[in-house]
């Protein structure tokens, strides 16, 4: 069996190839990339021949991703790839001649053949890989082998659904944001509210793209969902920095997910019932082998189930809706329609808990407090092979929209619309040593929101925004052992008028089980999520450009090992430093809640990712610790008056510094165990020493008359630190076949221990809310062909 | 597989430390102060009585309908050592919420100095001792009239300790007409005092004042165009002669800045200003031809009429 690559396929390299070593030094296969790489398409094209093709799984036509395609002749391997997310693969530019040909993947039968190529010949030669169901345990592990939580690359790591399924959750099916909660270096803001933190970042610095398109608030109100089921997503690519050139305009982190097309042999679906949610799923043909079908439809049923046994108030109702049509039509074209909604309405803090112990100011709050959201989301992807070139182009036309507002549904006093048309492309020229990534694109923004008033000092108005950009990264195989990717992206932002250059770079070293890797870049953001961060439970965000000054811009350096000591065994540490520049937070006041304007700060992040994997026959854990450090420098105008400083250093409200996270996950009997401990160290908060009032007094004021503002006397800002977070959730499941059909009945806990793990602290009225309590649930899924 | 139970037991260990560790579920967002009042207002030796108003420092906002304060405020002439316990005048606002406002009845010497002291129950006070500003004549200087600048200077005497809140009142009829407007501009001169050796100076700058004065009228509809006849009846300035103690640190009354707990305070243990001074005010009418020049027009009867403060 030919060993998978180095780099996780679609990320660092869509295209891997490995051949017979031939010794080189760097001078010359620098020359190589000046003076051969450019040779498009060169004249020694016309003595080789190219092979590439999409393999998919004959049961239902679905991509399989890391099916080893090698051609060989009777010295043995020349040459060798492995496919890519959407089953892609090409051998470039080998010498002609008779082959070997030959697909192989663990638990497929393999696809043999003898071709003959002739010189500048390109040959398109999809297949279908038939399923061996008895190594069908054995596939399952071989295919693990390439994502896993300690299979850190750089700050990238691949997430399948088989490993989100694995973390237990109040849902038969998994979910992505359950299992992003898992990474280090990522804070979420708990049960309620749906904002992630990735790295130091801020929720809106990260762009979140579902087959290309762009999902501005993928994450549900409810902590435990995202917009993606695990059973519609075929991968998830988490960038937690160090992004490569494909992508840009926010400055945290990238999390592109990719979906499956829906089975083209035969219907299929599944409903699922459980407290917290239910789902049903539709798949098919549409034009047999042609055409695919994919439906997914979720709803929150918290209101209506889990509120009655717990006996807490959970004010939230989402769900998602998701269609994916896909159309194989040659060898050498592809063509899906991907189309998502979602809806998310909640009040973020408890009334239980929240209570003033006045009714009038209760329902004050509430109508206050409450938010929604809608995402909606649909885009064409084409994906080609043109005859003559050996180039894979990817063609994208998409528009997202995201409306967001508080208050009263039918009269909410703040709503903020973000939508985003957008075209690219995407074009990957394989050489032998050199993949040529490059693309363009260019999209347009609208923005508009009404505010009630100003707020966070900014004027809001309906604005368009027009982006243009073109990127180069040529992924460089510079000897045996060392992979290249250098990038650079050229962007325009309207609002600055001239382009923007953003340098990137990532590295990879491997030998035997050693692994070293790091990443490079500067990243630009034009459109800024203004909230206000004093308040945890403050989601509400407006989208707007940059209100003033440089854009916000961030500039990310990873250096990461990685090693692999036994097959069942692996450790990866990888350090970070993240500087954020330019950003705009919510002004220092003494005045409580949203009287804030903003300010300009920089932030600097710093930290370690540590992760522990164990997987033995029957046994898979993992244990991961994060060290991190946030902090912001404000240079707010006042700070010289109040602390003698033109500038404040603090924590702010997302700096966890210590997270563990460990899972382990069994079958005992049929019954598939697992088991998740979490824990976070304190996030930072204003503590308060008192409260009080403030009269400007400017002159002969009538203190009498003038009633003044409530004023809040705190310590220096973030200077209270909440009480750590830990957590164990528990789940047990078993799936019993049934003809034609699998039932699947899950038992769950969650915070088994019920620790009051605090969520949200209103120092203003001393209303604490918590995250959720001890919560058994049972959930039933009934999968149908 | 010894090695995998070795690491496994590590792991534990460290889980039970962590665990211990993260023990505490209770926080304490509120940790106190010592002070138990800030308090706001002013003396002012031209009122027959004075007014304060106090916040208990507490625990909690004040969401809650409260309309009981533990406080007894009593205020003490230096000079004589005169002693007046002042009343509660409770105030309830639109929302429901209380102000808790003290009333001390008895006037204050000009130049005299004062101790303001409330305490609570438990014996904790907040106090502040203030210096009543001096009686200050203001007076007309000869006005400006040069290409560049047409202006009436004011001037406050030098033993002004501090001159807050200037501004500038034009009383002015729009158009010429029987039934025109009447209305009045405010203009506050913020940032245009200046200190001389004679006093405290601002020029009352009318061509300047015009622009400002026309863009008001726009935004109210009352002109609609710039040739609009504005008849100046009177001119009047207003300052607040105030103690030395108020003057915000910036030089700015910026509310954003002030709001920060002890910005602007000159109260010992406790936070808030509290005050002392008065208006004093004067008005006139410019000379017919310096309004022409102003770009104003002078009223029917153009007779300069000046009109002393009180």
């Amino acid at each position: 069996m030919i060993p998978m690559s180095l780099f996780p396929p679609t990320v660092w390299s869509q295209h891997q190839r490995f051949r017979l070593h031939s010794s080189g030094v760097l001078m010359r296969t620098l020359l190589l990339i000046l003076c051969c790489g450019f040779a498009w398409p060169g004249t020694s094209w016309a003595q080789t021949a190219t092979v590439r093709g999409f393999v998919v799984d004959s049961n239902d036509g679905e991509p399989l991703q890391g099916v080893n395609v090698v051609l060989e002749n009777d010295d043995g391997i020349v040459t060798g790839t492995a496919t890519n997310t959407d089953g892609f693969y090409t051998l470039p530019q080998f010498p002609v001649g008779t082959y070997y040909f030959r697909a192989s993947f663990i638990g497929y039968v393999s696809y043999r053949d003898t071709l003959t190529f002739e010189p500048g010949q390109i040959l398109s030669l999809s297949l279908e890989l038939e399923a061996e169901s008895s190594t069908l345990d054995e596939l399952i592990v071989e295919t693990e082998r390439t994502t896993g939580t300690a299979r850190l690359t750089a700050g990238q790591q691949s997430v399948t659904s088989a490993e989100i399924e694995l973390v237990p959750a109040p849902d038969v099916s998994g979910d992505l944001a359950n299992y992003l909660a898992t990474l280090p270096g990522v804070v979420t803001t708990g049960d309620r509210g749906g904002q992630i933190f990735i790295r130091g970042g801020e929720p809106t610095q990260n762009m979140v793209m579902l087959d290309g398109m762009l999902v501005y608030q993928p994450f549900h109100i409810l902590g435990f969902y995202s917009a993606f089921p695990s059973d519609v997503l075929t991968r998830a690519e988490v960038y937690a920095g160090g992004y490569g050139s494909k992508y840009g305009g926010r400055i945290s982190s990238v999390i592109d997910v990719s979906t499956r097309n829906g089975n083209k042999r035969a219907y299929n679906g599944a409903v699922s019932l459980a407290p917290f949610i239910s789902s049903a799923r539709l798949e098919g043909p549409i034009v047999e082998d042609k055409i695919s079908f994919l439906l997914s439809y979720r709803q929150s049923v918290i209101e209506q189930v889990a509120e009655q046994y717990i006996n807490e108030p959970l004010p939230f109702d989402f769900g998602d809706t998701f269609a994916k049509v896909h159309a194989r039509f040659t060898d050498a074209s592809q063509l899906s329609f991907t189309t998502l909604a979602t809806h998310d309405r909640g009040t973020i803090q408890s009334e239980v808990a929240a209570s003033t112990q006045d009714p009038l100011q209760d329902e004050g709050l509430r109508a206050t407090d409450e938010v929604g959201w809608r995402n909606r989301a649909s885009g064409l992807r084409w994906l080609v092979l043109p005859k003559e070139y050996p180039i894979l182009v990817e063609v994208l036309v998409n528009g997202s929209q995201l409306e967001t507002e508080q208050g009263d549904p039918d009269d909410p006093n703040r709503e903020s619309s973000v939508g985003r048309i957008h075209g690219g492309v995407n074009v990957t020229y394989y050489s032998p040593r050199i993949d040529w990534n490059w693309g363009f694109f260019a999209q347009t923004v609208e923005i508009e929101s009404k505010l009630g008033g100003l707020w966070q000092n900014v004027e809001t108005r309906k604005e368009y925004l027009t982006e243009v950009g073109i990127y180069l990264e040529p992924e460089v195989e510079l000897t045996p052992t060392l992979k290249l990717r250098p990038g650079l992206r050229v962007q325009s932002f309207q609002t600055k008028g001239v382009p923007f250059l953003e340098p990137r770079f990532r590295f990879i070293w491997e030998k035997g089980d050693h692994l070293i890797s790091g990443a490079f870049g500067i990243y630009h953001q034009e459109i800024v999520g203004l909230s206000d961060r004093r308040d945890a439970t403050s989601v509400f965000t407006a989208w707007a450009p940059l209100p003033l000054g440089d854009l916000p811009s961030a500039t990310h350096v990873i250096l990461g090992y990685r090693v692999t000591p036994t097959n069942w065994l692996e450790f990866a540490v990888e350090g970070y430093v993240k500087q954020l520049r330019n950003l705009f937070i919510s002004e220092w006041t003494a005045f409580p809640r949203f009287t804030t304007r903003l300010q300009p700060a920089d932030g600097d992040v710093i930290g370690i990712d540590t992760r522990l994997e164990i997987r033995l026959r029957n046994f898979y854990g993992y244990i991961n610790y994060g060290l991190s450090s946030v902090e912001y420098e404000a240079q707010q105008a006042s700070l010289l008056l109040w602390y003698g400083t033109e500038s404040l250093k603090f924590r702010p409200a997302h700096d966890r510094r210590h997270q563990v996270n460990a899972l382990a996950s069994t079958s005992v009997k049929g019954f598939n165990l697992s088991v998740r401990w979490q824990f976070g160290s304190g996030l930072p908060y204003n503590r308060a020493l008192g409260f009080d009032g403030f009269l400007l007094m400017n002159g002969p004021v009538d203190v009498a008359q003038t009633q003044g503002a409530q004023r809040v006397i705190y310590e220096r800002p973030f200077n209270g630190e909440l009480p750590t977070y830990h957590r164990l959730d528990v789940s047990v499941d078993r799936t019993f076949t049934l003809d034609r059909a699998s039932l699947t009945l899950q038992a769950s806990a969650i915070n088994t221990y019920d620790r009051n793990n605090l969520f949200f602290l209103d120092v203003f009225t001393l209303r604490r809310v918590d995250q959720l309590p001890f919560i058994p649930t049972l959930g039933i899924k009934l999968e149908f062909e | 597989m010894q090695r995998f139970t070795k690491v496994l037991s590590y792991l534990g260990l460290v889980g039970l430390v962590v665990t211990l560790w993260g023990c505490e579920e209770n926080v304490d967002p509120v940790l106190g102060v010592s002070q138990p009042f800030t308090m706001y207002g002013f003396i002012d030796p031209t009122a027959t009585r004075q007014t304060l108003r106090v916040f208990p420092i507490d625990g909690r906002l004040l969401l809650a309908n409260n309309p009981r304060i533990d406080a007894q405020v009593e205020s003490t002439d230096l000079g004589t050592n005169e002693t007046v316990v002042w009343t509660e005048d409770f105030r309830q606002y639109e929302d429901g919420q209380y102000g808790f406002v003290f009333r001390g009845p008895f006037s204050a010497s000009f130049e005299g100095a004062y101790r303001l002291r409330v305490s609570r129950s438990d014996g904790l006070a907040s106090e502040v001792v203030v210096n009543v500003p001096p009686r200050v004549e203001m007076e007309l200087l000869e006005p400006i009239d040069t290409p560049g600048l047409i202006a009436q200077p004011v001037l406050w005497g030098s033993e002004t300790p501090q001159l807050i809140d200037v501004k500038v009142v034009y009383n002015l009829q729009v158009g010429l007409s029987a039934d025109s407007e009447l209305t009045a501009v405010t203009i506050r001169y913020t940032g245009r005092v200046r200190q001389v050796e004679e006093g405290w100076r601002v020029d009352v700058t009318l061509a300047e004042d015009l622009d400002i004065i026309r863009g008001e009228l726009f935004r109210r509809n009352l002109v609609n165009n710039f040739t609009t006849p504005l008849i100046l009846n009177q001119v009047t300035i207003s300052g607040m002669i105030v103690n030395k103690e108020w003057n915000p640190p910036g030089g700015r009354f910026n509310p954003d800045a002030l709001v920060e707990p002890g910005t602007f305070s000159n109260v010992e243990n406790g936070f808030g200003f509290f005050g002392a001074g008065y208006v004093e005010q004067v008005a006139w009418v410019p000379e017919a031809e310096l309004m022409r020049r102003a770009g104003f027009t002078p009223p029917p009867p153009p007779e300069g009429t000046r009109v002393d403060s009180q």
